[in-house]
């Protein structure tokens, strides 16, 4: 367990160092720099500008440097904010920028994940039934129309017309403020596992073992949990790690139609300011968390799946 | 001797029968078929009505600002006092542009990509593979909003970005098949009787695949939609006064007060993703009857 987790962990090294070098690449080797755009510098001010973003020195030592950077655990400095380091923006003490979208996120996995489950084991086990008709509807309907059209429908309906909620911000990050945006996320992820969940359930109870089970006349709920339980949830734990990614860009989107001050605003405003290290910061952390997300899900399917063991 | 395979004719004989018994099994889907009309006529309006308009796109008019539907302008006004429908049959028109033209660049990537991975197979094929699972480590909007802030915004680049990063489920698709494909009889024969790999390649393999990407294509174009709307709400893709789906939905959302601006162009958003949702569920049950 151990050997395999540290193996699985320095596999991702690699994938991670060529992502940053890619991102550091591509910023660097496109023609013009970052202060072209700003009113004319004198030229000490662009040389000292220059010097302290280090783009005075060789290409490699920049790589080089920036590699150092990152392993001690700093995203350099912001071009946007001059001399701002990066860190304090994304890391704010106030508990805003990466914090809030990383409680977004999590909130949305910790609620949409069992409630996907427990829908789509319900529909599975009921097939034909009304609930089971509306799993295979919704998971259709939030599949296909995004966030970025749900969230602004549900502030129409439930914050300007009933006025229930909140149209947007953060607020002190309560209950009120953050229950459209987690509901709106929620909704866009947990039809689909759902919809899995209840795929899997119905090859499960169909398969061999199960009817031995059956046949040797152990009760249901014996069955259900300790036959059926692991196999059911395998297709489900793989969906996993492709949908974190999905649900960490999806509530990046999701702050920008609430107006939350998490990494949307970061990324808006790197974007249109051309503030390159911020954004290669925020790729490369995003990059980051979705190859911890994997790793931790395939750690949780070789717990599950016996077979992968060697 | 060594015998040329242009002296034969290797295409499957039984291909039409197919393509027939596929649309055959189409045509018979109601929904599919309903579908695919829906978007043939949303993309004839977007095509029509700027032309036949009396009233442009872009023309502001301070004396109708933030007008509700009327009988003159049936979805309403703008901050601007635009007329919305134009708007939105014009932003469709971007919207639609963007998305095939987006959707086409990555189903060629895709294909080739997949194609020649699986084809040549060892290590060539590890490698190409090692290269799609790096990529797949992006989180893509970030990696979009990159490439986008490197090379300008404009709506030409946006949708090379786009591009660019989304051929990756494509090419593990295209190889997987490829992979399958490798190993069949007639691929084996056009081996022996010499025919060189790129034309077994473009000849045997791609044909082959046709199923797989038409059904790929139909989920492509509305990811691109989305895409590309997404990106609207970044501020990137296309600019005012020009605009698109994601714009009008992104302005929309601004102007929640006046609810025609959010509820026409995402009302379209809607039955346009849906539609072409159905539409792939056709597609992949006309292809593979199981």
């Amino acid at each position: 367990m151990l050997k395999f987790a540290l193996k699985r962990i320095l596999v991702s090294i690699p994938t991670l160092l060529a992502i940053i070098t890619l991102v550091f690449f591509l910023v660097h080797l496109t023609p013009g720099n970052p202060f072209d755009g700003e009113r004319a510098l004198s030229p000490e001010a662009l040389k000292s500008l220059m010097e302290q973003y280090r783009l005075n020195l060789p290409l490699w030592q920049q790589y080089l440097l920036y590699l150092n950077d990152l392993i001690h655990g700093n995203f350099g400095i912001s071009m946007k904010y001059l001399g701002q380091s990066i860190n304090n923006l994304l890391f704010p003490d106030n508990m805003g920028g990466f914090w809030v979208t990383l409680r977004l996120s999590i909130y949305t996995m910790i609620i949409a994940v069992p409630l996907g489950i427990l829908c789509g084991a319900y529909a599975g086990l009921h097939k034909n039934s009304w609930f089971d008709k509306l799993v295979v509807a919704s998971n259709i309907f939030f599949t296909a129309v995004p966030t970025m059209v749900t969230g602004p429908l549900s502030v129409l309906i439930f914050a300007v017309t009933l006025h229930w909620l909140p149209a947007g911000g953060w607020g002190d990050g309560d209950f009120a403020h953050l229950f459209l945006p987690v509901v709106v996320l929620i909704l866009a992820y947990s039809p689909t596992i759902a919809f899995v969940t209840r795929g899997s359930i119905v090859d499960v109870l169909n398969s061999n073992y199960i009817r031995t089970a059956r046949a040797k006349g152990l009760p249901t709920k014996k069955i259900l949990f300790k036959h059926a339980i692991r196999p059911t949830l395998l297709p489900v734990i793989s969906l996993l790690g492709p949908m974190f990614a999905g649900i960490l860009v999806g509530a990046v989107v999701t702050e920008q139609i609430f107006t939350l001050p998490g990494l949307g605003v970061l990324t808006t405003n790197a974007a249109t300011n051309r503030d390159y290290n911020m954004i290669m910061a925020i790729t490369i952390l995003g990059s980051i968390l979705t190859i911890i997300f994997n790793i931790i899900v395939d750690l949780l399917y070789m717990i599950l799946d016996p077979k992968i063991k060697q | 001797m060594i015998l040329k395979a242009k002296n034969f004719n290797l295409d499957a004989p039984q291909a039409k029968g197919f393509w027939r018994s596929v649309f055959s099994r189409l045509s018979r889907n109601k929904l599919a078929m309903t579908s695919g009309l829906i978007i043939i006529v949303l993309a004839l309006l977007c095509a029509i009505v700027p032309i036949f308009s009396s009233i442009a796109y872009d023309k502001t008019n301070w004396g109708e600002i933030m007008l509700a539907p009327n009988s003159q302008h049936w979805f309403g006004t703008d901050s601007l006092g635009r007329d919305l429908m134009v708007r939105c049959f014009i932003g469709g028109r971007i919207t639609f542009a963007i998305a095939f033209a987006a959707a086409f660049v990555v189903l060629l990537i895709g294909i080739f990509y997949g194609a020649i991975a699986g084809y040549i197979g060892g290590k060539v094929d590890t490698i190409m593979m090692r290269i799609v699972d790096i990529l797949y480590g992006i989180p893509f909007l970030f990696f979009c909003i990159l490439l986008i802030t490197l090379f300008g915004n404009s709506m030409a680049l946006s949708f090379v970005a786009i591009a660019a990063i989304s051929w990756l489920d494509m090419s593990r698709i295209v190889r997987g098949q490829t992979l399958s494909i490798k190993h069949k009889e007639y691929v084996e024969a056009a081996l022996i009787s010499g025919v060189s790999n790129f034309k077994i390649i473009t000849r045997h393999v791609i044909p082959n695949l046709l199923g797989v990407v038409i059904v790929y294509a139909a989920l492509t174009v509305p990811n691109m939609i989305v895409l590309s709307a997404v990106l609207s709400f970044f501020g990137l893709g296309v600019t005012e006064p020009m605009t698109s789906w994601g714009l009008l939905i992104a302005d929309g959302a601004q102007n929640m007060q006046a609810w025609w601006l959010l509820l026409f162009p995402a009302g379209l958003m809607i039955i346009t993703l849906l539609s072409f949702a159905f539409l792939a569920n056709g597609l992949r049950d006309a292809l593979d009857p199981r």
